[in-house]
This record gives structure tokens, sequence and C-alpha cells, in this order.
């Protein structure tokens, strides 16, 4: 099946209001294109897509470990103080029992943002290596993470809500460790890359980085 | 193909200022984010140090901390046992600033609740688990591998003050306070016994300022609770304070000529008396023991028996031994005193004579030369007590002294009540051979004669009954007849005692 795309067809269609615009060649060189009717800039691609998804996707990558290895709650009680690392937390969660929520945070997590980077590294890859197989499952592992990637940010929202609860003054504390801020970066940056790439890319590479 | 022309085409609008490579920014913020972040926990790791404990009873790996005075300097990373299965291996880590006190002379302990007789410590342990204390020396040599002390010392390093060393003759609890004028001033650390098992060292340690108080001179005693005495001023009952009472305590004040003393060194040993009266006795730290070997029985003394020099007390009987030579088949007695000799110095009108730095041993020599000896006497004749009487002897025979034998020997003459006893059972032999057999006829006899007189008597009163009683000469006969008459009473009365009591002859009358 030959398929054409509205950029071949010298189309461009507007994401918003959703009307087809002619591209104009003489507009092309000294403005930006605009939809004729709402105005929206128009790219036939993302731009820059692959440097800016590339970006985005080293500076996730950066914050992964100290999200990991560092504490992100801080408790302090009368029966000790104790620090948290989101591995030790699922490990607690396991051996007290609890194994379906164990699994819960360990996927929430650890796996998907973990999936996210090495996915979305993967594609970067074959784009910029023009690979032309496994199309279709390219595209739908896109799909997949750009829909799962907000799960990963429960781990944030339980610290949050729980250090702001808990704070029994002089008997119990909780506090967000280093690792929350590292966490959270790690999950809306990988979202950022997840939307700044463009899977159109994944049919047409020729186009890429226009 | 350029598109449907029916189309609109696509307006062109204004670059917006924004410059794409800002993107980039994000990447390298991150880094530097990661960096930091990383860098932080990496300077924030301290070292990795073990320590041996001999169980590890309330000790968690990566729970437990620990804690130099209350404040968190490290954590329990891992607890197994020794290759040897001795003892418990412990590791953890400190925080970073924790490297300069792991050193050479830093001591480890485990803080649990404990409730001793004299406190109650480390209740928050109840709530919290155990913790691993520490205390830091002034060792600057590194160390990452160190025994733990299973108990937890008494006075951490860093409290001012001073510790000395008591000679005890049993051992006081660790924790057991001291006492300055009733006020708590210090505590007892340890108790050790010395190399040979003889005595014990009791560590003594005086919190500053009070510490200053502590001169060469002064004494320490156990302050045991009650103590009552009985002697010639009466009943005397003591009580440091209540909780000596239960507890027990040490105490100390400045013995007598203390006044110009030097403060004494961390370290100084000082005896421990058992009470106050025994410690302030003047000059007793001046010690000396001799040995006195006797040739006759020393039945009546007993350790503890005083030694006096003519009546005044200065010393006691410490041991009396026995020596046997199974060649000679000689017998001695060596008996052992100590002698305080500042008692009698004390006493002495016009202070001290002779030069005090003159070694003992040639002032002994010269006192020996001038006759002091040493003589078992009676205390007592109803107890048979017995005690040592040193006293110069001019007369007595010369004695040469052992030079090396320690203790001195104070050579001893045999004692006064010996000759006594000898003289008296002399006496008892010459009775025992007086022949009171033979005294019984002579009795028999005796009263023969005074029979026979007795009726010559009457004859003779016969013949005088026929003078008349007026004249001159009957009277003075009368009076004479009388007189001869109470005699012939007399010798009855002789008679008759001498048949109850023959012995009287020789003793007298009964």
């Amino acid at each position: 099946m030959t398929a054409q795309t509205a950029a071949g067809a010298g189309l461009l269609v507007c994401p918003a209001c959703g009307i087809l615009n002619r591209r104009g060649a003489a507009l092309a060189r000294a403005h930006r294109t605009g939809c004729a009717r709402c105005g929206l800039r128009l790219h036939a691609c993302k731009p820059r897509s692959l440097g800016r998804t590339l970006a985005l996707l080293i500076a996730a990558a950066v914050l992964y470990p100290p999200a990991n290895l560092l504490p992100i709650l801080e408790t302090t009680s009368p029966f000790g103080s104790r620090s948290d690392t989101i591995m030790s937390g699922v490990v607690f969660l396991w051996d007290g029992g609890s194994w379906p929520l164990a699994l819960v945070v360990f996927i929430a997590s650890v796996v998907i943002p973990l999936a996210k980077l090495l996915v979305l590294g993967a594609l970067l890859l074959s784009v910029y290596r023009r690979w032309r197989g496994a199309r279709l499952e390219r595209a739908r592992l896109y799909r997949l993470i750009e829909r799962i990637g907000r799960w990963s940010m429960t781990d944030i929202f339980v610290a949050a809500i729980t250090s702001t609860l808990v704070q029994l003054r002089g008997v119990a504390t909780v506090r967000v460790g280093p690792a929350a801020a590292a966490f959270g970066a790690v999950v809306v940056l990988t979202m950022m890359a997840t939307r700044a790439f463009d899977p159109r890319l994944i049919w047409d590479p020729e186009r890429g980085g226009a | 193909m350029n598109g449907d022309p029916e189309l609109p085409e696509a307006i062109g609008v204004r670059h917006s200022r924004f410059r794409p490579e800002l993107i980039w920014a994000i990447p390298i913020a991150a880094v530097l984010i990661g960096g930091w972040l990383a860098l932080r926990a990496i300077r924030a790791r301290g070292p990795i140090i073990t320590i041996s404990f001999r169980d590890a009873a309330g000790l968690t790996a990566g729970k437990t901390k620990i804690k130099y005075r209350e404040v968190e300097i490290g954590e329990v990373r891992d607890i197994r046992v020794s290759v040897d299965r001795a003892t418990v291996t412990v590791t953890a880590e400190m925080v970073r600033g924790a490297a300069p006190w792991m050193m050479d002379d830093t001591r480890f302990w485990v803080v649990r609740a404990r409730i001793a007789a004299a406190e109650v410590s480390g209740l928050e342990t109840v709530l919290t688990g155990a913790y691993i204390g520490l205390d830091v020396g002034s060792s600057k040599r590194p160390r990452r591998h160190f025994v733990g002390m299973e108990e937890v010392p008494v006075v951490t390093g860093g409290t001012p003050g001073r510790a000395f060393v008591a000679l005890s003759e049993r051992a006081i609890g660790a924790g057991t306070p001291i006492y300055f004028h009733h006020l708590q001033v210090g505590q007892v650390t340890t108790s050790d016994l010395d190399a040979g098992g003889r005595r014990v060292l009791v560590g003594l340690f005086v919190r500053a300022p009070f510490d200053r108080y502590v001169t060469t001179e002064t004494r320490f005693w156990t302050a045991g609770g009650l103590r009552a005495s009985v002697d010639t001023s009466g009943i005397k009952v003591e009580i440091e304070s209540l909780m000596t009472l239960i507890l027990g305590g040490i105490s100390f004040e400045p013995g007598p000529g203390a006044e110009d003393a030097p403060a004494a060194a961390s370290g100084h040993r000082f005896a421990l008396f058992s009470s106050r009266d025994d410690a302030m006795k003047a000059a007793d730290m001046n010690v000396e023991d001799y040995t006195l070997v006797f040739r006759d029985s020393v039945r009546g003394l007993a350790v503890g028996a005083p030694v006096e020099f003519r009546g005044l007390a200065f010393g006691e009987v410490t041991r009396i031994g026995l020596d046997y030579d199974p060649v000679t088949f000689e017998v001695a007695t060596p008996v052992t005193v100590r002698i305080y000799p500042g008692r009698l110095r004390a006493r002495l009108r016009h202070g001290s004579v002779g030069d005090p730095r003159e070694p003992s041993e040639t002032r002994l020599k010269r006192m020996v030369d001038h006759g002091l000896r040493a003589q078992l006497r009676s205390g007592s004749i109803l107890t048979g007590q017995r005690f040592v009487a040193l006293d110069f002897f001019p007369g007595a025979p010369r004695v040469r002294l052992d030079p090396v034998q320690r203790p001195h020997e104070i050579p001893t003459l045999p004692s006064d009540e010996d000759d006594l006893e000898a003289s008296l059972a002399n006496v008892a032999r010459k009775v025992k051979r007086l022949p009171l057999e033979e005294v019984g006829p002579l009795i028999g006899e005796a009263r023969h004669v005074l029979a026979t007189a007795d009726s010559a008597l009457g004859s003779v009163d016969a013949a005088v009954g026929q003078f008349a009683p007026t004249a001159p000469r009957s009277a003075d006969l009368d009076e004479a007849l009388q007189q001869l008459a109470r005699a012939a009473r007399s010798v009855r009365a002789l008679a008759d005692s001498l048949e109850r009591h023959p012995e009287s002859l020789i003793r007298g009358r009964p």
C-alpha cells in the first residue's frame, strides 16, 4: 500500500482546527507557516524533534540514578529515624506481606521510567539510522510509552502527600528526600521527550530534524 | 503536485524569538544537578569500620545507629558472626566527619536499657532500640577495626577530671559514687585485680573541679552505709547518707597534715581504708613489717594482737607461722608484725628524733645494738591473751642481724612468765615429794600425849584444890592452872584441825 501523506501532497493539517492548508513556497522563506483559519503555527513535522528528544532524554537519563539511589523519604519518629530509597520502600512493602502494593510501586516507579528511557532511546536510534523494519511495532511502542508515562508520578504523589500529612510535631516527621526532586524531574523530562518525539519520523525518517 | 488550489494557502506568522539551542540547557542542568547530588552522596560517606562484640543483642543491620553524645554519626550496615564464631562482627558506615574519630583508642559499646542499683540509663532505647555509643581518646593513629566493650563505661573521655587508683581488699562495683563532704563528685570506674591477684585496683574518677581537692595526703575510705562502734566513749552510729546506706560509696577527705600537700597526679595510688577512723589514723601511711622468731610457745597470741612499746600500742600481729627443721627437730615460731612508727612518733614531745632519711635498716641495727628486743607478755590473766612487747633490754646478749632478710628481724627474748611458770612447777614438784602418809600416826601419838597430859592436869587440879583459895600462892597457882587449861584447849583444837587437814602442816590454815 502506498500511503500519501499531507506533507507529500504539499498540504499542512492544522491540529487545532482541523483544516488543510496549502504550503506556500514564498511564505516559507521569510516567515513561519501558520493556519489560515486559526493562525496556529503549522509544521510538516514537529520541529527539531530529534534534537529536542535527545536533549530531554539525556537529562532524564542523568537524573535517573540519583532518583533511585538517594533516599526519597526520611522518617523521624521516637522509634528512630530511617531513610528510604524507592527500592528499599519496595523491599519493605514486600517483606511486610503487601506484595501487590510492592509490585505496583515497583512497576510504576522503577520499571516504567526505565522502559521509557530505553524505548525512546531505541526509537531515536532507529530514526537516526533510518531503519525501515518493524515500523508498526515501533509506532505501537511509542503509543504505549506515551500512555503509561504519567503513571510514574504516583510515587511522587505518595511522597508529597505523606510528607504533608505526617507532620506530628515532635513525635514523627516525614521529609521528602533529594531523590524525590530527581525522580519527579525524570518523569517530567521523559514525558516531555515523548511529546517532543514525532512518530511520523518512524514512517518517514528522511524528513527527520526538519 | 502542489495541492488543491481551492484550499486556503497557509499564511506567514512572525518568527518567535525562541532560540532552539536553549533546549540543550536542560540536559546540562540535569548533569549539573545530578552531579551535585552524586557528589553530595559521595561526600556524605564516611569510613567503613568493623566492631566486634560478644553478641549482637538489640542490633539491627541498616537500623542501629552509632551515636557520639547522642548525635548520629553512623549506621550499622551489616552484622555477621566472626569466622571463629567467638564474636559478632558489626560493619558500620560512618558519616564523613567521623573519620578523625576512628582512632586507635576509640572505644565502642552497646547502649541498652540498663537498670542498675545506682542508676537507670538508656531508657530511650526501649523505644528506639539499642544503639552503639563511642568514646574518643587522644590517639592520632587511625584505625578501622575495633573490639567493642561489653560494659558501658562509667566515665567517658572528655569529662574533665582525674582518675586515681585505690588499693582495696575487695572489689567495688563500677558506678559506685564517690563523695566529698557528702557531695557526689565522682564514680568508681573499674575494679581489677593486680598482677599478683592479691589486691583489687579500684579505678576512681573524680570530676573537675573537685579533683583539685585530691592531694597526695588525701585519704579514701569505703563509706559502707551504717557503722556502729562501741568504745569507752559510748555507742557511736554513723551513716554517710541514705544513698550509701543502700549502695555503698567511697568518701575522701584530706588526711592530717594535708594542708600543703601537692595535688595528686592522675593515676596516683591510694590505700582504701575500711572506715573514716582507720583512714584518719595519723601517720599510718608509713608501715613497716618485721619478723620476730620466738622459740617458746606463742599460746594466747593471735593475729591482730597489739604490738606495744611500754604500753603504747603502735602495731599489730599480722601472721603467725611455724618453722620446723626436719634434721635438728628445732621448732621456731616466726611472727610477722606490722608496725606504724608514726603512732609513736606522733607522741614525741620534741618532735621527730633522728634523721628521717636514715634507712630503716641502719636505724634498726642501732636500736638492736642498744638492746631492742621483742617479748611475749600476758595481757590478761583471765583470758590468757598475749601481746608483743618491744622494749630496750640493755643487758640483753648481743645478736647479729641478717641484713638481707625481708621483713627485717627483731631479736626476741624468752618471756618472763615462762620463768615464773617454771619455778611454780618446781614448787609443785617439791610438795609432791613430801611424806604426807607419815603424818597420820604422828597425830595419833600426839593425841595420846595430850590425853596423858589431861589426866596429869586433873590430878594437879585435885592437889591444888587442897590449898586455900585466898592464899597468895593459891591465887598464882589458880592463874597458872587456868592458863594451862587454855593451852590444853588450844592443843586439842590443833589436834582436831590436824586430823581434818593434815596438809595444813605444810600449807597453813585452810
